[in-house]
């Protein structure tokens, strides 16, 4: 990131208050994972002292949208199962979905969050869907990548004021692309909002560089995070040309061609049978996610 | 969190409710799509698509159909 742009962004995440938090046991989980010794009786244990999340997690773990096949009655059984890093991604993703603000009202307002939460659990979705299509090591992690890829959005939704609502209104009077507004009005883009957040919150290095570089992919070299930032670009304009929820504008971005180099496995042809794989994990999703 | 009420009624595009409304729904999504290899056959896979919801709009219908925005028209 530029270092102008950086010291702007921080600027404004100075001036929030309240930056929306991640619960205690996603932090406590957080730290156990950095020690080496790590346990799956040690995980478990910071798991079930937080029963809600427990609770959630085994819910989620036997939904059809996670598909673990066995039947998982335990935590301890779920960490075994269906592995810790699955464990983690499934703890971030509840974590992250807590923070969206889904009950707000919708009248007059631009940008609906339960609109944008739509679309990032769709980019989430459609981009697990890409990433086991092209062989992604662990396409759990995508589904958190793209679950959080547009957090930004959200932070400055909630905090900018006015001037979010400036780069709504000129978004859609100008009918023009809603990071070109960003960058000109308020001279930084959420992706840059969104890599700080990561940071800030201690995510995976692999998610901040997704975060970071979903509209310019082409920036990476590292070849699990280029894949993966390519992945949620390319999951980003399927999305939008599916007209699932809002991303800020109605149209559908324009995809980077070393995106494509990237998912070179998926044939153009085959574009109609993806999206209506996206469209039925998306159902699913909104049926065990959203109750 | 988020109550979904589940149906079979949601319409993926619920603005196109005509097949003369495809084209010009479409030329303004991709208007600013570009010209990467995918845009063309991504449009025809929509396109396809809208068609074959207007036809038999059961066929593709979600399960999902959002309570306090039953239309999905938001934003419009
Ligand atoms: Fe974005």
């Amino acid at each position: 990131m530029d270092e102008q742009v950086r010291e702007r962004v921080q600027v404004f995440l100075s001036e929030v208050k309240q930056i929306p938090t991640l619960p205690d046991v996603y932090l406590r989980l957080q730290k156990a994972f950095e020690d080496p010794w790590l346990s799956v009786e040690y995980i478990s244990n910071i798991i079930r002292l937080d029963q809600t999340l427990t609770i959630s997690i085994l819910r989620l773990a036997n939904s059809p949208f996670f598909g673990f096949r066995k039947k998982i009655s335990s935590i301890t059984q779920a960490v075994m199962l269906i592995g810790l890093r699955e464990v983690y991604s499934l703890v971030l993703s509840i974590s992250v979905m807590g923070i969206f603000p889904l009950k707000e009202v919708d009248q007059g307002n631009l940008f609906p969050a339960k609109k944008l939460w739509e679309h990032c659990l769709a980019v989430g979705v459609a981009s697990r869907v890409l990433g086991k299509m092209i062989g992604y090591a662990q396409p759990e992690e995508l589904f958190v990548a793209g679950l959080i890829h547009d957090i930004g959005k959200l932070v400055e939704k909630m905090y900018l004021g006015e001037k979010f609502v400036t780069v709504c209104q000129r978004s859609r009077d100008e009918e023009r692309p809603f990071l070109e507004l960003e960058e000109e009005i308020l001279g930084f883009t959420h992706a840059e909002v969104g890599e700080m957040l990561a940071e800030m919150w201690g995510f995976p290095a692999l998610l901040v560089s997704i975060t970071a570089h979903h509209h310019h992919p082409e920036k990476l070299t590292e070849p699990k995070s280029a894949d993966g930032a390519a992945i949620v670009h390319v999951a980003d304009a399927l999305v939008r040309a599916m007209g699932i929820g809002w991303g800020g504008d109605p149209f559908v971005p324009p995809i980077v061609p070393a995106a494509l180099e990237r998912l070179a496995l998926i044939t153009p042809s085959s574009l109609g049978s993806v999206l209506l794989k996206i469209r039925q994990e998306y159902d699913t999703a909104l049926r065990f996610l959203m109750h | 969190m988020l109550v979904y009420r589940m149906s079979s009624t949601y319409a993926w595009w619920p603005e196109v409710v005509s097949p003369k409304e495809i084209d010009p729904y479409l030329d303004k999504l991709f208007l600013r799509a570009g010209d990467s290899q995918w845009v063309h056959p991504l449009r025809e896979a929509i396109r396809e698509q809208m068609v074959q919801q207007l036809a038999t709009p059961s066929a593709l219908s979600s399960t999902a159909d959002k309570l306090s925005d039953p239309a999905g028209k938001g934003l419009k």
